[in-house]
């Protein structure tokens, strides 16, 4: 590794790291872009769908780039909510998500980091795989470098630490706290091997394109989280993640967890005759808007899953990641121009993120995940009663539909109207 | 012949320096950088005290954890957590076959100690 000093030093070869250091490496800076895996991808979980703008914001038209790491993008994003013989999936398809710029993409993040990473590369950023950080170096009470596992020190003007959910870096810099098993979610995925083919049928799509599925309701038994499936190219994503204390309460292991997911009916059928490639298990840190840590301080700069930048209602992280790791690079541009890397200085990342999505959009959901889970039974009651209503919407039993329309009151005045809008107001935050 | 020590660990130097520590006290020393081998490694190697990292690559060193106490053939097995996740310490806690919880950068002779405490409480 080059002894020489850096204008700043990215921790962690992830969406958050790559973007700031292709932002700051094609502004002439220079940055060393460290990964702790053998390359970049190696250490990741990530279900994944990428929403495109944010990547386009940094490589532009990026889908259009030879060698681009995608599998597929998403024409129809759905929701299906189940109870154990029942489901109700609504979801929007558009050829419109394929126009101008694709909504979004199924990647898978081994292949996609190493991708990314190699446009990091090109930009001008020097990357090192391998290499763990064990601490931040500090002079004159300023973060101005880090120390590797085997010893080697760098100095910079500029530490990022982009190293992800269990940031490291974060935690020696002394922003991070304990994890606690209601912040901390556990989850699991397979990659399951399916001909394209089958998963164009199965998913009525057209070839080469792909399709997105959120699952709730029984498939998580009462827990909060949820299931996901995704159409890769050749290859199905399904994952379950719920929070890590009612794992606990429930003393289920997610790999159990996860076949009986594959067992529900109607992933069952979709899955069907596929071959698990992958099987993957994570602790990932949940907190949040309310977990967030200090996202600067001097010569230090916090973003992506690092600094808990997710939107799990609205499957976003990657994206926030691109988003937040590009207007940290920005700022680092700024700085440099400056002369000035002090916490003053680097605050003006935080005025970026606020005067993008990214912060509103964290603070909106906040108290999504206590909401829901202060109603007993929320992802139980709610599936089971949509499945009910439709059930009587749907049959055809010789009963007059009068008697349907008084049942399906009494339902709905079983649980209480007003106790419903109570316990579904919170998801308001998430309608649009 | 010495006792039987399983390292799984995703980090080449730390794995390495762990194994030079335990063989040079006179243990026999298995080794697994990756979490989603690290069952089968166990499996064939059946160690009487196993060093877990939490940061493994595939499946993490919490999940393996979760497995280890649920399965006969692990549950009473000691398991020396180390990592430099300090922050998940006390999600360890709550596993009785979790003898120490230690951070990195370690101190040899502090694994040494816990090692051989833990062994020799598990009939020597």
């Amino acid at each position: 590794m080059s002894e020489s000093s850096y204008d700043a030093i990215v921790v962690g070869a992830g969406p958050a790291g790559i973007s700031a250091a292709i932002v700051m490496a094609r502004a002439g800076l220079k940055v060393a872009l460290l990964e702790r895996g053998e390359y970049p991808g190696a250490k990741n979980v990530q279900g994944a769908v990428l929403y495109s703008r944010m990547l386009h914001e940094i490589l532009p038209d990026f889908w259009t780039m030879p060698g681009a790491a995608l599998e597929r993008p998403v024409v129809e994003q759905k929701t299906c909510v189940t109870t154990e013989d029942s489901w109700i999936t609504f979801g929007y398809k558009s050829l419109k998500f394929l126009q101008g710029i694709p909504n979004c993409y199924t990647i898978i993040r081994v292949k996609f980091d190493q991708w990314y990473a190699a446009q990091a590369e090109t930009a001008g950023a020097e990357l090192f795989c391998g290499v763990t950080v064990r601490e931040v170096i500090r002079k004159d009470g300023r973060i101005a470098g880090i120390k590797t596992s085997d010893g080697d020190e760098l100095e910079s003007s500029v530490v990022l630490a982009c190293d992800g959910a269990n940031s490291l870096l974060a935690q020696k810099a002394g922003l991070i706290d304990e994890l606690k098993p209601v912040e901390v979610a556990l989850g699991a995925k397979e990659v399951i091997g399916l001909d394209p083919k089958i998963i164009e049928d199965r998913f009525q799509l057209n070839p080469g394109e792909g399709s997105a599925m959120d699952i709730f309701g029984s498939v998580t038994l009462g827990m909060l989280g949820y299931a996901f499936l995704y159409t890769n190219k050749e290859s199905l994503s399904l994952g379950v993640g719920c929070r890590l204390s009612d794992y606990q309460a429930k003393g289920l292991r997610p790999s159990d967890h996860l076949e009986l997911v594959k067992r529900h009916p109607y992933v069952a059928k979709l899955i069907s005759g596929g071959k698990t490639l992958e099987y993957s298990a994570h602790l990932i840190p949940e907190g949040g808007f309310k977990s967030m840590p200090p996202l600067f301080s001097d010569g230090f700069l916090v973003a992506g899953d690092a600094a808990q930048m997710t939107n799990p209602p609205y499957r976003e992280g990657s994206n926030i990641a691109m988003t937040a790791g590009r207007l940290a690079g920005e700022t680092v541009i700024e700085a440099k121009k400056k002369g000035d890397f002090s916490a003053a200085s680097l605050s003006a990342y935080q005025l970026k993120l606020k005067a993008s999505y990214v912060l509103s959009d964290m603070e909106d959901i906040k108290d999504l995940e206590d909401a829901v889970a202060s109603v007993p039974g929320f992802l139980e009651a709610y599936p089971k009663l949509a499945c009910d209503l439709a059930h009587l919407r749907f049959s055809a039993d010789g009963v007059p539909k009068r008697q349907h329309l008084r049942q399906a009151f009494r339902l709905v005045a079983d649980r209480g109207l007003w106790r419903i809008a109570k316990d579904l107001w919170p998801l308001r935050k998430v309608a649009i | 012949m010495g006792k039987k020590v399983m390292v799984v660990d995703g980090d080449a130097e730390s794995l390495s320096t762990v194994k030079f520590t335990l063989e040079a006290a006179g243990y026999e020393v298995g080794v697994c950088e990756n979490g989603r081998l690290a069952w089968d490694a166990i499996s064939q190697f059946q160690p009487d005290l196993i060093i877990l990292d939490v940061m493994l690559p595939g499946i993490d060193g919490y999940s393996l954890q979760i497995k280890l106490a649920q399965e006969p053939a692990t549950k009473d097995m000691p398991i020396v957590v180390l990592t430099a996740l300090e922050p998940a310490k006390s999600l360890f806690q709550k596993f009785p076959q979790v003898v120490a919880f230690m951070t990195k950068p370690f101190q040899p002779e502090a694994l040494l100690e816990h090692v051989h405490g833990a062994l020799a409480r598990a009939g020597g």
